[in-house]
């Protein structure tokens, strides 16, 4: 096991140094002048362009730039916004609020993407089966901001079930609908796959095997086809927690919750790239993270793979 | 084995030998497909006493595994039991709630499944998966469970199995997670053990072991068994009692000796006359009566003329060494998959190259082929190094060099039409025009007793041993000069296997093959091969012919091999 | 030993009339001949939900390459008079914010959507099967260089990159959608083809054919691929919807096409202001554009039924 997370750590490097080059050459080296877009369409002052230039290194070769980069986010140095704010402290005060709403929509699409998922493959092919796969399709091809929109304008506008936006009171109840939103697609995907593993596996000769020794249905579902049926599933949650990210940007936007997407979908508007670019460099740090973690957990899941 | 095996009070003591334990009257099992209600299995009798051995044998899509899956209400999809009894001790299964059948699953009825690498749950512990049999039937709880656990693993014969029980199934080999699913499968002391081809995935030698093994513990215990297999000298020699299937109905039942003497049906006739155990048993018996033993084989290219014919592949001490890459930094090894192999065929005769998994013999057959490239040593094709051969040259041995492969499923590209498959060395070597081609496709068929309207079809409409003579078409369209066979009838049903050994035989005549044999099966070595060499873990442990071989085996690793053979202590 | 007591049990044996010999391995030469496409096929046209979805990939093709077949209004040209107007004769989805005819809006539409789609799929399978492919099938250095890639790739989420990217662009054209999700989403198909093709390369009538002599490319190109056809191309449905969301979703984000383009997703992004006035505003090209995804989707799905042979036969 030991093993296992040191390969898997030293693997991190590379994908971490590939993926800031990756956004570091994306940004400096495509056609088109970061600077000048600044000023939008009355252009900017040549002192004033070549002040950020230079602020942001981009008078100096691409390499020393992106070395410079490198240290900055080494050293958790992510430059200022526009406004003059560390990006960092901007940060600290929106991850807190990103984190919850995140944890809750993980909590939401896991709980009941799995538990959806395993009764649909238990029954497949029922009714009940037939209309969560229809439903899970219409979620799916449902662009996030159309649902948050819908759910917005029905739950919080007409029914007013739940506060329609967030702004400074930020608690579970304001969250719960953004967090509904946000884990609705995900929700979706985890149901799906629940379903089809659970429904493989059941169909497994180790489940044949342990109904054969006498076990009780509801024992050879929770022990032998739940957990197996699990690890395609987790493998999915972590590679999902990007479609997260990005779906924050938007859940934050419609519902002004204060946090990381929020901060990001206002430096797009605003045309702030530099800001842009350093948040989402932490970003796939925290999803390169995250991933990591996941990988763990499958490993503990899945006992193979610690030899593999 | 010498210790008494503890046994549960209430299984033996109060069984009536003269009541039937399991009884199975008139039955059908029926399942649910797109064209309606099909019929697995028909009007199925069966009857095993307490303690009584009965073996069920027939080929694949026999419904013997339906019937086995049936008496324990495990049949897979659709199926259910559409008419008929099935009465287990008192209890009429056919009926009974899913709680009474929960009863008696594990605790009355045991089952040892076929696949012991798949049987397993990956991420459970060993020992943690027996202790469920013995919790889930009342037997033991706790700590008691699991000295219990280490018990049932050492009965079953698992070495070192405190430490065993504490691995994941992956940690194990297949004979070794046979003998956990044994201890499972008897873990609540069930007066009913059904063993469904328990060890066919494994090796011939451990395969004995573990059946011995099973046979020795059931007998202790007073366990009847009922024994699924498509082995009919493996049937004979285990049970006391046979049950032969052919397409979901019996076809013929009675006591194993008689059934083998004296088979009635003509179906039993013909699979009597064609199990390759039986058949290489028949010959040694019929040599011990002094009847030379060309009399009872198809005729081979050999015939005692193979000391006049030339070598055409002479092998010089061959080696091939794999770098296997390991978990961890420094885990990488090699592996010496084969090692100083050395022997000659001559043209026109069948060499036979036989070992269990892992002795190197499927290298062997890949080095032959070109395929790949050997660590040290050299083969000799006609006088000419293979390794020497330059890329055209390389070309065209392999007009000259062909493979049957084991998995008449793998074999074929399924996207290929019949046609196609056949073609695609033709056309790869530019051989003739589109109309010549044709032909030659429509005479290859002829040849493999396949009509000619099969060539507008495709692999999944065929069944394995079509699929075999499709093969075996592809592998003849270049009118080679040797074959290469590796285990290319192992994978299918006996009756089928008769046919295509036949044809090989057959060709072999007529075209003047060469074959080199590769098999794990002494029994189809008995019907196939002038020469003979015996590998084990990379080397040759013996080699002669295959008389020699079978009369005066030099090697303990032949005889234990021989001896391996089902059906040892039948007589003729 | 008990069974000295046992009851005798006859010898029995069926009559040949009740079980017929059939002979060993006979080629039934009724059916007629059937590839796994053709099987594919018969199993697909089974499906209402096929037919469902091809009807509305169908209509929406149609409706993307000639919108004046289905509106005879330009849907640039708006009024503010009209602003919020309900439906009227001739306009029956009403009005939007600036007076244009939702109708026309949603029709035109359409063609940024499917357009971006179907290159975007292009450009990914492309780049991605020809990568995934040889990477699978030579293995070596290329394929540990190219996991290494795919991997830094699937560290930045989509839409992430592509935010970083597009945010830079002030002219956006369809071309430019196109391309940057196409760099960003080839790597998907890579893996996937990359697995099929290791799962087909060792099987036997692959080693059939280089003992043949067939070269290692015509393998790949005759044998391999036709194998490892079917994942790509339930991979490449689905994905085709999931590019029409992620270019509506830069559209809201205001850094997709412009809103000199018509497009659901600016035209959504748009009636975020007037859904509480006019909530079909937003339904229109909303719905629009979930029913297309949709359709992709749920196309994939049924695809993937069809071509699985495990599927099938349960």
């Amino acid at each position: 096991m030991a093993w296992y997370i040191g390969r898997r750590v030293l693997q991190m490097i590379p994908v971490f140094l590939g993926a800031t080059l990756l956004i570091y050459a994306m940004v400096f080296l495509l056609p088109g002048d970061p600077v000048a877009a600044l000023g939008g369409d009355r252009g900017l002052n040549p002192a004033v362009a070549e002040q950020i230039r230079a602020e942001f290194n981009l008078d100096k070769p691409f390499f020393v730039q992106y070395l410079l980069y490198l240290k900055g986010i080494l050293t958790l140095d992510f430059g200022t916004t526009f406004s003059g704010r560390a990006v960092i402290d901007v940060m600290g005060e929106a991850f807190p609020v990103t984190i919850q709403l995140a944890v809750m929509a993980l909590i939401f699409e896991g709980v009941l993407g799995i538990g959806f998922g395993l009764i649909a493959g238990l029954r497949k092919g029922g009714v009940f089966d037939a209309t969560l796969l229809l439903v899970s399709l219409f979620v799916i091809a449902m662009p996030t901001f159309v649902i948050g929109f819908v759910m917005q304008y029905v739950v919080g506008v007409k029914l007013q079930w739940l506060p329609p936006t967030v702004g400074g009171d930020v608690s579970f109840q304001t969250l719960l609908m953004p967090a509904i939103v946000l884990g609705a697609v995900s929700f979706a995907y985890v149901l799906r796959l629940t379903r089809t593993s659970v429904a493989e596996n059941l169909s497994a000769d180790f489940v044949r095997t342990a109904t054969a020794k006498g076990l009780t249905r509801s024992r050879v579902v929770n022990v032998h086809v739940l957990r197996n049926s699990l690890i395609p599933v987790i493998t999915f949650l972590g590679a999902d927690l990007g479609g997260l990210m990005a779906g924050a940007i938007v859940t934050e936007g419609i519902f002004n919750i204060p946090g990381v997407g929020n901060t990001l979908y206002k430096a797009i508007q605003q045309g702030q790239a530099p800001t842009v670019v350093s948040l989402v460099t932490v970003l796939v740090i925290v999803y390169i993270f995250a991933n990591l973690f996941v990988d763990l957990l499958y490993a503990a899941l899945d006992p193979r793979i610690r030899y593999a | 084995m010498s210790q008494t095996l503890p046994t549960a009070p209430v299984v033996v003591a109060d069984s009536n030998v003269h009541v039937p334990l399991l009884a199975i009257r008139d039955l059908e099992v029926s399942f649910t497909t797109a064209t309606g209600l099909v019929s697995a299995v028909r009007g199925v009798d069966l009857t095993v006493y307490p303690g009584q051995t009965v073996a069920i044998v027939g080929e694949s899509g026999s419904g013997k595994s339906t019937t086995a899956h049936a008496i324990i209400d495990l049949l897979p999809g659709t199926g259910k039991v559409t008419a008929g009894s099935i009465m287990f001790d008192g209890t009429e299964i056919t009926t009974a709630t899913e709680k009474e059948i929960i009863a008696l699953r594990g605790r009355a009825i045991g089952l040892v499944p076929q696949d012991p690498m798949s049987n397993l749950n990956p991420v459970w512990k060993i020992g943690y998966q027996v202790k469920e049999a013995l919790k889930a039937n009342g037997i033991a709880k706790g700590s008691a469970a699991n000295a219990r656990v280490t018990e049932l693993l050492e009965e079953a014969g698992l070495p070192d199995a405190a430490r065993r029980a504490k691995q994941y199934p992956h940690e194990f080999s297949g004979g070794m997670r046979q003998r956990a699913l044994i201890a499972i499968a008897l873990a609540a002391r069930p007066k009913l053990l059904i063993a469904d081809e328990p060890t066919s995935a494994l090796d011939v030698t451990v395969q004995r072991q573990i059946l011995d093994h099973l046979q020795h513990l059931t007998e202790e215990l007073g366990t009847a068994v009922l024994f699924i297999t498509h082995d009919l000298g493996l049937a004979a020699e285990r049970a006391e009692h046979l049950v032969v299937m052919y397409r979901g109905k019996v076809v013929e039942s009675g006591p194993a000796a008689q059934i083998l003497s004296a088979p009635r049906h003509p179906y039993t006739q013909r699979l009597v006359a064609s199990a390759p155990s039986l058949a290489s048993r028949r010959i040694q018996s019929a040599k011990a009566l002094g009847v030379t033993a060309t009399e009872l084989l198809a005729p081979t290219g050999g015939d005692g003329v193979s000391e006049t014919r030339p070598d055409i592949v002479v092998v010089d001490n061959l080696t091939k060494v794999f770098h296997l890459r390991g978990g961890r930094p420094g885990a990488a090894k090699t592996f010496k998959a084969v090692d100083d192999v050395s022997f000659t065929i001559k043209r026109g005769t069948t060499m036979a190259l036989v070992g269990e998994s892992g002795s190197g013999k499927s290298t062997v057959a890949n080095i032959m082929l070109n395929l790949i490239d050997p660590t040290e040593g050299k083969i000799n094709f006609e006088g000419t190094d293979l390794s020497t051969l330059n890329k055209k040259q390389l070309f065209a041995f392999r007009r000259r060099v062909q493979p049957i492969f084991q998995d008449p499923y793998g074999s074929l590209d399924p996207m290929y039409s019949i046609y196609r498959t056949i073609e695609e060395p033709l056309r790869t070597h530019r051989v003739g025009d589109r109309k010549s081609r044709l032909q030659k496709v429509r005479d290859l068929l002829d040849m493999v007793s396949l009509p000619q309207s099969t060539m507008r079809r495709f692999p999944n409409e065929l069944s394995g041993g079509q699929r075999q003579r499709v093969a075996i078409a592809r592998a003849l369209a270049l009118e080679p000069d040797v074959i290469v066979c590796d285990e290319a009838v192992s994978a299918l049903d006996v009756l089928v296997q008769a046919q295509i050994l036949t044809l090989l035989n057959d060709l072999q005549a007529e075209l003047g093959l060469t074959y080199l044999f590769i098999t794990h099966d002494l029994a189809v070595v008995r019907q196939v091969a002038d020469q003979v060499c015996v590998m084990k873990t990379g080397k040759i442990v013996e080699s002669a012919t295959t008389d020699e071989v079978f009369d005066n085996p030099r090697e303990e690793y032949t005889r234990e091999l021989l001896a391996a053979i089902p059906g040892a202590k039948l007589t003729f | 030993m008990p069974e000295l007591t046992r009851p005798h049990q006859s010898h029995f044996f069926a009559d040949l009339d009740s079980t017929p010999l059939g002979l060993v391995d006979l080629v039934d030469e009724s059916a007629a001949p059937a590839s796994l496409w053709v099987e594919a096929w018969h199993s697909l046209r089974r499906r209402p939900l096929f037919w469902i979805s091809a009807t509305l990939i169908a209509l929406v093709t149609l409706v993307a390459l000639f919108p004046s077949l289905f509106t005879s209004l330009d849907p640039g040209f708006c009024e503010l008079k009209y602003s919020l107007d309900p439906p009227t004769a001739g306009h029956p989805f009403g009005f939007d914010r600036q007076g244009c005819d939702i109708y026309s809006r949603t029709i035109y539409g359409a063609r940024a959507s499917v357009t971006v789609g179907v290159l975007t799929t292009l450009v990914v399978v492309l780049i991605g099967s020809v990568f995934g492919a040889f990477a699978g099938f030579y293995g070596g250095w290329f394929d540990s260089l190219l996991s290494r890639v795919t991997d830094i790739f699937f560290a930045i989420p989509l839409v992430l990159a592509a935010i970083v990217v597009m945010q830079m662009y002030d002219d956006v054209s369809v071309m430019t959608v196109t391309v940057v999700l196409g760099v960003f989403g080839w790597p998907q198909i890579a893996r996937i083809t990359r697995g099929a093709v290791m799962s087909v390369k060792n099987a036997d009538f692959i080693t059939a054919a280089k003992a043949l002599g067939s070269s290692r490319l015509a393998t790949l190109a005759r044998h391999v691929m036709p194998n490892s056809a079917a994942p790509i191309i339930v991979t490449a449905t689905v994905s085709l919807g999931i590019f029409i969301v992620a270019e509506a979703t830069l559209s809201y984000l205001g850094i997709g096409l412009p809103t000199s383009i018509v497009s659901w997703g600016a035209d959504i992004s748009k009636a975020q202001a007037s859904l509480r006035s006019q909530p079909s505003v937003l339904f229109y090209p909303a719905g629009a554009l979930a029913l297309t995804v949709l359709s992709f989707i749920m196309m994939g799905d049924v695809v993937r039924d069809a071509l699985d042979p495990k599927a099938r036969k349960r």
